[in-house]
C-alpha cells in the first residue's frame, strides 16, 4: 500500500521538500563555522563562509558581496534545474 | 428611440476611499503596501548587488557615485578556493536531500503507528536533536586544533572555575 499508493501521492510534496531543502542546505553556514570555521587549510570552506571571510575578515566588502551574488545565482540555477528534472518525474504544478 | 430601463437611470454607486479616484483605484493602497513590503525584503539584496558592482574606492559610499565595475566578480572567479567552496556546499546540499528519505519515511511511520512504536520513533527523533552538538564538542575536545568550539569550552571552564572559587571564598 505504501509503495503503490501512499508514496505516489506524496510525490508532489516530496519534490517541493527536496527543492526547498536543497536551497536551504546549499547556504549552510552556522554548523560548519562553529565546528571547523572552514579549516583546516580552508578544506571545509563553504561558499557562504568564503563570502563571510572575504567581507568581514579580509574587510573586502566588494569581493564578499560579489561572492554572495555568484552564490545566489548558482542557487537559483540549481533550484530551477532540480525543479525541472523532478517536474518531469511528477507534475507539481499545471 | 430605444427604451431606457430604470436601472440605467439610477445614480452610480458611491465608491469610498480610493475607489472614486479611477476605475480599479480601490486596489491602490493594497498595491502600495505590497510594493513597500517587497522593497523591504529586496533592499538588502539590492544593496549587496550594488556593493558588488562598486570599485574598491567607493565600497563604503555605495549610495554615492556612478562608477561601476565587474572587477570584483572577475577576482572571485579567478580564485581556486571558490570552486572548492561551491563543491563543498553542493556536497552538503546533496547529503541533506538524501537525509530527506529518512525524514519522509519517519513522518509516514509517525502518522501510521500509534502507541509504543510511534512513541519510540518520536523519542528517537527527539534524541537526534542532541548528538550534533555532542559530536562537535567531542571532536573539539579530542582535537583542540580543529575548531572554534574550544573557545566555548574554555569560557565554560573559566566560568566554572570562577563559580567554584567564589563558592570556596564564601
Amino acid at each position: 500500500m505504501f509503495r503503490y499508493l501512499t508514496l505516489p501521492m506524496l510525490r508532489s510534496v516530496m519534490v517541493v521538500c527536496i527543492v526547498i531543502r536543497s536551497i536551504d542546505a546549499f547556504r549552510t553556514f552556522d554548523i560548519v563555522w562553529t565546528i571547523s570555521a572552514g579549516g583546516p587549510a580552508r578544506s571545509t570552506e563553504l561558499f557562504s563562509i568564503y563570502a563571510y571571510i572575504e567581507a568581514f575578515q579580509s574587510m573586502n566588502f566588494a569581493r564578499g558581496s560579489a561572492a554572495a551574488m555568484i552564490g545566489a545565482a548558482v542557487i537559483v540555477v540549481l533550484a530551477m534545474f532540480i525543479f525541472r528534472v523532478l517536474n518531469r518525474w511528477v507534475e507539481v504544478s499545471k | 428611440m430605444t427604451a431606457v430601463s430604470s436601472a440605467d437611470l439610477s445614480p452610480p454607486p458611491v465608491r469610498k476611499g480610493f475607489g472614486h479616484a479611477a476605475p480599479g483605484g480601490g486596489k491602490m493602497p493594497l498595491a502600495l503596501v505590497a510594493i513597500a513590503i517587497a522593497f523591504l525584503f529586496a533592499f538588502p539584496v539590492l544593496w549587496l548587488l550594488l556593493t558588488s558592482l562598486r570599485p574598491e574606492s567607493g565600497v563604503y559610499y555605495v549610495h554615492r557615485g556612478t562608477e561601476f565595475t565587474l572587477h570584483n566578480y572577475l577576482e572571485v572567479i579567478q580564485q581556486a578556493n571558490i570552486y572548492k567552496a561551491f563543491w563543498n556546499s553542493f556536497a552538503i546540499s546533496t547529503l541533506a536531500v538524501l537525509s530527506l528519505g529518512v525524514t519522509v519515511t519517519s513522518g509516514y511511520m509517525l502518522s501510521r503507528f500509534k502507541g509504543p512504536i510511534g512513541q519510540l520513533v518520536f523519542a528517537d527523533l527527539r534524541a537526534a536533536l542532541h548528538p550534533l552538538h555532542l559530536v562537535g564538542a567531542a571532536a573539539v575536545l579530542r582535537h583542540p586544533a580543529v575548531g572554534h568550539l574550544r573557545h566555548v569550552w574554555v569560557s565554560c571552564c573559566r566560568t566554572w572555575r570562577c563559580i567554584s572559587a567564589s563558592s570556596r571564598g564564601s
